[in-house]
Parts: C-alpha cells; sequence; structure tokens
C-alpha cells in the first residue's frame, strides 16, 4: 500500500469529503472496468459502481491494510454485482445453443486487433448467469465451489454454465451466429 | 476443444484485466450527494442522543438536588402538630403569654380550646417546620438551664426546684392533650389527676400517673402533654426531677443537631501526569502517533465552590483550567488537497491536524512529502465539573472522596514544529487545529484530604483522576480519550 493511498484512507476514515473524493477519483475508472464486465449495460455498471463506493466509505474503518487496497475496492465491486444479480435474475440459460461443439478458435492473434471495449462488450453480451460464472471463473480466479458457493447453485451448474459461455464467446469471436450485441 | 476453450479465457483476461472506463460525472455527484445526506443524518442522531443525555442527567440533578435539600421536605405530620410546632418555635406556647394577643371578646381560655381542638393525636413530637429542626427540650435548655442548673426562683415566692421546674415546663411545653370538654379518660375530681394508668399515649404507656411512676419507653416529652392547660392538674412534680435530672432529657440535649447548609471555596492548583488512549480501525495510526507523542508534565488550576447540603454529602462545581503539554518528534509529513481545496502539508497529531503552506521552494504538489522537526504542542481547557462529595472523619482530618463528571471545554490548541527541506528551514506555529472538539465530557473523582485550621480554613491536598468518555477529536485518523492522573494542593474557605 502506498502512502498516497494510506493517507486517502486515513482521510476517508475521518470522513472528510475531500479525501473521499480523491479516492473515487483514483479507483474510479479502473473499478469502472470491473464492473462493466459485470453489468449489461454502462448504466448498470455505474449504478454498481455508485453502490460499490458507498460501501467502500461505509467499511473503510474496516480495511485492516494487511493487503492491496485496490483488491478489496475491487472485491467490494465484485460483490456488489453479485447482490445485485442474486436480487434480480437466476442462473440458467436464456439462450438456445447449438448442439454440436462450439468452432475452434484459430488463434487469439487473430482478434489481436479487438480492442479492449468490444471485448467488453462480448462479455455484456453474455446471458446474466454465463457473466457472472464466467467473470468469476476467468477474472476472479474463483473454483467451481466457491462460485457454487456464491451463487447459491450446484458446481454442475457452474461448469455448465462456464462452458456455454466460453461457447458463446467462442463463436461471437468467430463472427458466428448467436452474437448479440448490447449498445 | 478444450484448450480452444481455455484460451479463450487467456485471451479474454489478457484483453480486459485492467481495463479502465471512464464513468460518467453524474455518478460522482449522486455519490457525494447521498454521502452528504448520510452524514447530515448521523450528525443529527448523534446530537439527538447528546441531547436526550443532557436532559437525563439534568433531571437526575435535579431530583438528586431536591430530594438532598431540606427545603422541600415533606411534613408528614398532621396539621396539628404543625401547628403546635410553630409556636413551640416562636416561643409562644399557648399559654399564659398569649393572653395580650387574644381577640376581643375571646378569652385565653377560649383561644386555647380552640388551637388544642384542632389537634388530632394527643403525641408531641420534635421535628421539622420549614427548614429547622425543633426540638422542644432545646428550647428549655436554652431558657432555664444552665450547666444542668435551673434559674433562680423569682423572689417573694417558695417555689421549691421541682415546683419551678414543672411550672415553667408546663408554661414552655406545649399542651397536647384535651381540654375538659374533649375525649380524654375521666378526671380524677378528688385529686384532679387524670387517670391514665395503662393508657397508650402517642407511642409510650403511663403504667401510672399517681405515685412513682415509670415511663416505660420513649421521652419524656409523652409525659408533658398530659398536663392539662388550663387549671395545670396534672401532678407531675414526682415526674420530672428524675425526668429532667434523667439521662432521657440529657440524650435528647446532645443528640440533636442543626445542620445549616453552607458554601466553601477552594482555590487549587495540580500537577498533572496526562496521557490518552487512541482509538482507530487502522492499528498503523494509533502505533504510529503513540510512538511520535510523548506527553510531558502538565498543570491545572481553578476554584471550587462546595455546597455542604448535608453534614456529609456536599455537591461540588466551579472551573478548572488546565494546560496539558505534548511533545511530537520528528516526522515527515505529506501533501494533500485542503478544505479550501489548495495542496498543503497535513500535519496530524491526536487531539487534530493542520494544513501547512511553506513560505520556500515551490507549491507542493499533490503526494509531495517533507520532514517537519520535533515540535511542542499544548492545548488548554477549562472544566466545570459537578462531583458529589462525602466527607469522612470527625475531627480536624477529613478524607473527603467524590465522584461526578466534568464538562470540558478546549479553549485553544497550540502547536509549534520546524519544516524543512534540502536547503530551507522554517518555524510554523498553528493556533488551531482542525478535527478537534471544542467540547467533551470526562468523568471526574478526587480524594481530597482536608486539614481544618480553624472553623474557616482549610487546607487541602487532593488526587484526583479524569477520563473522557467523549473523544476530543472528530474527523480526525484517531479518537482520543485523554486521562489525568493528578496531585493539588487546596485552601478551602468556608462561608
Amino acid at each position: 500500500m502506498t502512502d498516497l493511498e494510506q493517507h486517502l484512507i486515513r482521510g476517508c476514515i475521518a470522513g472528510e469529503r475531500v479525501f473521499q473524493s480523491k479516492l473515487y477519483d483514483h479507483f474510479a475508472p479502473r473499478m469502472m472496468g470491473v464492473c462493466i464486465r459485470y453489468a449489461k449495460s454502462r448504466e448498470e455498471a455505474e449504478e454498481i459502481l455508485l453502490e460499490g463506493f458507498l460501501r467502500v466509505f461505509t467499511y473503510i474503518k474496516k480495511f485492516r491494510g494487511t493487503g492491496s487496497f485496490e483488491g478489496w475496492i475491487r472485491r467490494i465491486m465484485v460483490n456488489c454485482a453479485l447482490q445485485r444479480y442474486r436480487n434480480t435474475t437466476n442462473l440458467y440459460a436464456v439462450l438456445p445453443l447449438d448442439a454440436g461443439k462450439p468452432d475452434a478458435i484459430t488463434h487469439p492473434d487473430t482478434y489481436s486487433n479487438l480492442g479492449k471495449k468490444e471485448l467488453a462488450l462480448l462479455v455484456q453480451s453474455l446471458p446474466a448467469g454465463y457473466r457472472i460464472v464466467f467473470n468469476l471463473y476467468v477474472f476472479e480466479g474463483f473454483k467451481h465451489h466457491e462460485i457454487a458457493g456464491a451463487l447459491s447453485i450446484s458446481e454442475g451448474t457452474s461448469k455448465s454454465n462456464l462452458h456455454d459461455a466460453r461457447a458463446i464467446l467462442q463463436k461471437a469471436l468467430n463472427g458466428k451466429k448467436n452474437l448479440v450485441h448490447f449498445k | 476443444m478444450d484448450k480452444n476453450l481455455h484460451d479463450i479465457d487467456d485471451f479474454f483476461r489478457a484483453g480486459l484485466e485492467g481495463n479502465e472506463a471512464s464513468p460518467s460525472a453524474s455518478v460522482k455527484e449522486s455519490l457525494l450527494a447521498i454521502l452528504d445526506k448520510r452524514d447530515a443524518e448521523i450528525y443529527r442522531k448523534k446530537s439527538s442522543r447528546w441531547k436526550r443525555a443532557a436532559l437525563l442527567m439534568l433531571f437526575l440533578l435535579a431530583g438528586f438536588i431536591i430530594y438532598e435539600s431540606s427545603i422541600f421536605k415533606i411534613d408528614n405530620r398532621d396539621p396539628g402538630q404543625r401547628e403546635l410546632s410553630k409556636s413551640t418555635v416562636a416561643g409562644d406556647p399557648v399559654g399564659d403569654k398569649n393572653e395580650d394577643d387574644a381577640t376581643p371578646g375571646q378569652s385565653n381560655q377560649d383561644k386555647k380550646d380552640e388551637v388544642i381542638q384542632k389537634r388530632n393525636t394527643p403525641t408531641f413530637e420534635s421535628g421539622h417546620v420549614g427548614k429547622e429542626k425543633i426540638d422542644p427540650f432545646a428550647e428549655v435548655g436554652d431558657k432555664i438551664l444552665k450547666g444542668n442548673k435551673f434559674i433562680p426562683a423569682k423572689p417573694g415566692t417558695n417555689e421549691t426546684v421541682a415546683e419551678r421546674q414543672n411550672n415553667f415546663i408546663a408554661k414552655t411545653r406545649p399542651p397536647v392533650l384535651q381540654t375538659k370538654e374533649n375525649s380524654l379518660p375521666a378526671t380524677n375530681a378528688e385529686n384532679s389527676i387524670p387517670d391514665y394508668e395503662g393508657e397508650t399515649i402517642g407511642s409510650n404507656t403511663v403504667l401510672s400517673n399517681k405515685s412513682e411512676s415509670r415511663i416505660v419507653a420513649g421521652l419524656p416529652q409523652t409525659l408533658f402533654p398530659v398536663a392539662s392547660l388550663s387549671d395545670k392538674k396534672f401532678k407531675m412534680s414526682g415526674y420530672m426531677d428524675s425526668i429532667v435530672n434523667s439521662d432521657l432529657i440529657k440524650t435528647s440535649f446532645t443528640k440533636i443537631h442543626h445542620f445549616k447548609p453552607y458554601w466553601t471555596i477552594t482555590g487549587l492548583a495540580a500537577y498533572d501526569r496526562v496521557n490518552y488512549k487512541l482509538d482507530s480501525d487502522m492499528p498503523s495510526n494509533i502505533t504510529s502517533i503513540g510512538h511520535r507523542e510523548v506527553h510531558e508534565p502538565s498543570y491545572s488550576a481553578g476554584l471550587l465552590a462546595t455546597r455542604q447540603i448535608k453534614q456529609r454529602w456536599g455537591l461540588q462545581t466551579g472551573f478548572i483550567y488546565s494546560n496539558n503539554a505534548i511533545g511530537i518528534s520528528s516526522q515527515k509529513i505529506y501533501a494533500l488537497q485542503d478544505p479550501a481545496g489548495d495542496i498543503a502539508y497535513k500535519y496530524i497529531t491526536s487531539s487534530g491536524y493542520a494544513y501547512i503552506k511553506p513560505g520556500f521552494g515551490p507549491p507542493p504538489a499533490f503526494g509531495d512529502s517533507i520532514n517537519s522537526t520535533e515540535a511542542k504542542h499544548t492545548l488548554h481547557s477549562v472544566g466545570i465539573p459537578l462531583i458529589v462529595k462525602h466527607t469522612i472523619g470527625k475531627n480536624k482530618l477529613l478524607l473527603i472522596p467524590g465522584i461526578g463528571i466534568e464538562a470540558n471545554f478546549i479553549t485553544r490548541a497550540k502547536l509549534t514544529t520546524e519544516i524543512e527541506d534540502a536547503s530551507n528551514r522554517e518555524t510554523v506555529f498553528i493556533n488551531k487545529l482542525n478535527g478537534a472538539k471544542s467540547f467533551y465530557w470526562s468523568f471526574t473523582a478526587d480524594a481530597e484530604l482536608k486539614y481544618l485550621v480553624n472553623k474557616k480554613i482549610a487546607f487541602s491536598l487532593r488526587p484526583v483522576f479524569r477520563y473522557a468518555l467523549t473523544a476530543i477529536t472528530d474527523n480526525n485518523v484517531v479518537e482520543t480519550f485523554p486521562y489525568s492522573m493528578g496531585a493539588g494542593l487546596g485552601l478551602t474557605y468556608q462561608f
């Protein structure tokens, strides 16, 4: 944890608005990048971000300073996204999938010209359940049993959702059918 | 297939890890607005809590004062007894002395009967009238007894000592029992002595009032009312010799204390050792401040007024000025944005913080650091205690422990330090700290050892302990609860 982060944390614990504003400015872009992956739209991502920062300022006194502060904030954002998801949807597949195996991805380099924004849009295009499981597995490093515990589903469902998410993304990357764009 | 799928994982992880996106400005505005609203709510709740606590304290204090004060003490006696006591206080027992004051057309006997008829019980008790505790015997003693000797007989009379004694008491002692018209037991027509044998009068029993009688229990006051006013038929000489000279009367003289509340003023000066308890959710803050700051000897002085409500109980208040000194070791301070929006170095102490803008070098940028040398920090405060005191001891040496609360007003927080970089050095004076409250409550307990030089002057040694009940900081990195142990010397004057 840097000295700057320490000072920001102290100021936020003291409830000083200046420090809270600075902390937000410092971490908001990175956290927005996280929230976008979990949301189906930019507006929803901003709602998650707002709720997440409110929790950060509420519980910042509980941050013990033992690990990465950014990691702590990120975890709060993910939890907010999960909470939101649990309150609104369920984790069953909503898109019809081709029965056959997905088309093979030729090579990632083939898509290197795709920007982060396009990739984020691809993830956003996933059905909610697939998106959450994919994010938790790929970006947060959760195991299937952890995902199952976090989302109150079975491990099998988690594996199935992950498999389907990968298949959809692979198809989308290959420019095949069932690609859904959300703008 | 699996390999391709995992390639997708890596592909997205590599592509989106560390992805940044700028949220719209409305998010920040909403966030700050919600935080403001939440703070206002917290402040409102906190304020409401303090108001309730203050009201509760006020009620408790008022209740205590009312309870302890004899002004509002309820006289539980019946109206007849109260009137009787009043007349006794005025040195005007219903008797011969009132003859001149009788209203026209009303005989003295009528007046006596009228007053007597108002009485409901045939007992006489010492008690309270207004503020004063009345004892009929004391009055008798003041007037006619001096060193257990009666006043001399009037010239030209042949009264024996016993007769004078009886006559005097019969005159001064207020009658309680009835006149002839009332329902007392029938009098003995032969010797005009009412036959009270076996009767219960008040809480006492007269075994016999005709011969060598004894009073079973209680003070002899029970016997006095038996005397009839109008004709003084009751023959008491046999009893009075024994009664007046008995231990019972002597006991009644010595047992009664006429305590009057009084004020004392104490001027004191004390040497204090101050420390504090720090509280924070970040242990590193507590550790760093705790290591950096060292409390130095402090002092306090004040003037305390004590209202001695009862012989053993008193209430003390006044004001105490305290000067607490803290030494702060050198440290590195960082530049942050101050509330005005400028970038300045933030100097943090246990009792607040301040922003420092050095007069040398370029203006600091956010995150810049600079060294500060050792600093001297002083806190000035005025405390108004409210302490309940209890006096132990009887002679010249008294121990008076007390506990109470103290309202403390921080009047000034001063900090002096130097900041320096590679080529410059500047002395900085800070006279106001942010994040410091101007008021806090503390618990206080003392054990005053008082030596009475005479009735008016006393010296005292006063060890005292204070502990803050509320933090002296607000919006600081730590919550600070100061406490102190002090030893003071005082000089007391009693009014």
